[in-house]
């Protein structure tokens, strides 16, 4: 009878463990503790947040992959800022009401842009090493679109967007798959158990951040595209070739701006 | 014992060859400790003023703390000799000393300094000053670092110092410029090192003097860089409204 309660006892925390409801969790413990010694109670409820805790070292991948992001998507809100710059110089005095419209995009991107222009730096990630190739290329793909028209201007924008959007979800499924670091408390320096660990502390702020930057851009990314195709983007006349083209070309881009 | 050592002694040998260092995370920042290959070099770079670049400190090194001698085998593990081992050890060491004076705050001559070329000269000097005591051997040194064989590993050395030196001097530099700056530190470190073996000057004034004319210059590079820029930028617009002009005039 006490063995059956006994195991019964021990999957209800495993499964409390993993699932993540932790009060639950902690009561568990602690009811199981104080049958051993009620003495513990006060090590057992203590509850650890982003303040009490720090991180293990990132791995060798983990950072060059983390330095990779950075420098990718730095030179990608390069590209976009210099795009919208390009469209703009081109369209904003032809089509007076789009001028608000490619406003609002162009500065999204520039915000986009300083804040990995500040993480490069802060990170001290190099930047790529092909960025004037990367602003030439940008500025000149956003002036000729928008020269063939503003339906080309807008199906380079859709293009663009497409590939940035997916390339951004392929980033976040790795931050959130692949950067689990051992957490310990800061004041005794001693390896949290996995059953300690909560939502709120199980990713360091560092990492939690940049997905939620990430996340934001991504929206805001998609948001263009939106806009884009309610612009008329798919009345350009090579619609396809157009932006399967330049889809190609970004993804060219991509590949070469994260390693070099 | 030997085989922890030998194992944590690989995750400092082995680098990666690219010549800039990767991502410095902010918030994971528990390391593994000190090996035991770095516990014993610290410890030779005490015998370095005396006996110069040679296994001979290695060796003292290990009697001193009392290991067994055989552990001098750990400190080639790579295929790099001895000597070389010791150099770059101590290249990376007095970096090591330079970035902790620059983060502290107590050094308050650095930190009353705001203009960034003023700075990376500031930090140069700094740099070379950790080459007094070990002046006399500091050309054997230097012969290890440029054997065709460790060039790689000198040129990284090179260039993390480089890379510290700007980074600490507050560069933000986003583009290419980024790599310019950098080039052009190592230069300038690497001409004053080579100036600073043959000074003669009490305390090394010259060098000093020598570093400051070089910062000087390249501070001049950069804003020629600039005002070129913004010249053809200027001119490329101008060019653009003019074609719009004609073309409207038909």
């Amino acid at each position: 009878m006490s063995m059956i309660s006994k195991s019964r006892v021990g999957t209800q925390l495993a499964k409390c463990s993993r699932s993540f409801t932790t009060s639950h969790c902690r009561f568990a413990k602690k009811s199981k503790k104080s049958s051993d010694s009620s003495d513990d109670l006060e090590e057992v409820v203590k509850k650890y947040h982003g303040e009490n805790v720090t991180y293990g070292e990132l791995s060798k991948a983990q950072k060059a992959y983390l330095d990779r992001v950075i420098r990718v998507d730095q030179a990608g809100e390069l590209g976009a800022n210099y795009i919208y710059m390009g469209q703009y110089s081109v369209l904003a005095n032809k089509y007076p009401h789009l001028k608000p419209v490619l406003q609002h995009m162009w500065d999204q991107e520039i915000h986009h842009h300083n804040t990995f222009n500040k993480l490069q730096t802060q990170r001290r990630v190099r930047p790529s090493l092909l960025t004037p190739l990367w602003k030439i290329g940008a500025i000149g793909l956003g002036a000729s679109t928008a020269l063939i028209g503003k339906e080309a201007a807008m199906a380079c924008t859709v293009a663009v967007e497409t590939v940035i959007g997916g390339h951004y979800n392929q980033q976040l499924r790795v931050l959130m798959n692949q950067y689990d670091s051992p957490i310990y408390d800061k004041e005794t320096g001693e390896k949290l158990a996995e059953s300690d660990t909560n939502k709120e502390i199980e990713t360091s702020p560092e990492i939690e951040d940049l997905k939620q930057t990430i996340k934001t851009f991504r929206d805001q990314e998609l948001e263009h595209l939106d806009t884009a195709i309610q612009h008329d983007a798919e009345k350009a006349v090579p619609y396809i070739v157009l932006t399967e083209g330049i889809k190609l070309v970004c993804r060219a881009a991509i590949w070469t701006a994260e390693r070099v | 014992m030997i085989r922890t050592g030998i194992r944590a002694s690989r995750s400092v040998v082995s680098r990666p060859l690219t010549f800039v260092r990767s991502y410095q995370s902010k918030d994971h920042t528990i390391s593994n400790g000190e090996s035991l290959e770095s516990k014993i070099l610290t410890k030779s770079l005490e015998f370095v003023p005396t006996y110069g670049f040679n296994s001979t400190c290695i060796t003292k090194a290990i009697r001193e703390l009392n290991y067994p001698d055989s552990l001098s085998s750990i400190i080639n593990t790579d295929g790099s000799s001895p000597e070389f081992k010791l150099v770059s050890y101590w290249l990376s060491h007095s970096r090591k000393i330079l970035e902790d004076h620059a983060k502290d705050p107590q050094s308050k001559e650095f930190h009353s300094l705001t203009n960034q070329y003023e700075r990376v000269g500031y930090l140069i000097k700094k740099r070379l000053e950790l080459n007094e005591p070990i002046i006399k051997h500091l050309t054997y040194g230097i012969s290890q670092l440029i054997v065709p064989y460790n060039i790689t590993k000198s040129m990284e050395e090179l260039h993390n110092l480089s890379d510290d030196i700007a980074f600490y001097a507050g560069d933000e530099s986003n583009d290419f410029a980024w790599y310019s700056k950098r080039m052009g530190i190592s230069t300038i470190y690497v001409t004053s090192e080579l100036y600073q073996l043959t000074d003669t000057s009490s305390n090394f004034k010259n060098t000093k003097k020598f570093v400051d004319e070089k910062v000087s210059h390249f501070q001049g590079l950069g804003s020629a860089y600039n005002d070129v820029e913004q010249w053809s930028a200027f001119n490329a617009i101008s060019l653009i409204n003019l074609i719009k002009s004609q073309l409207v005039r038909g």
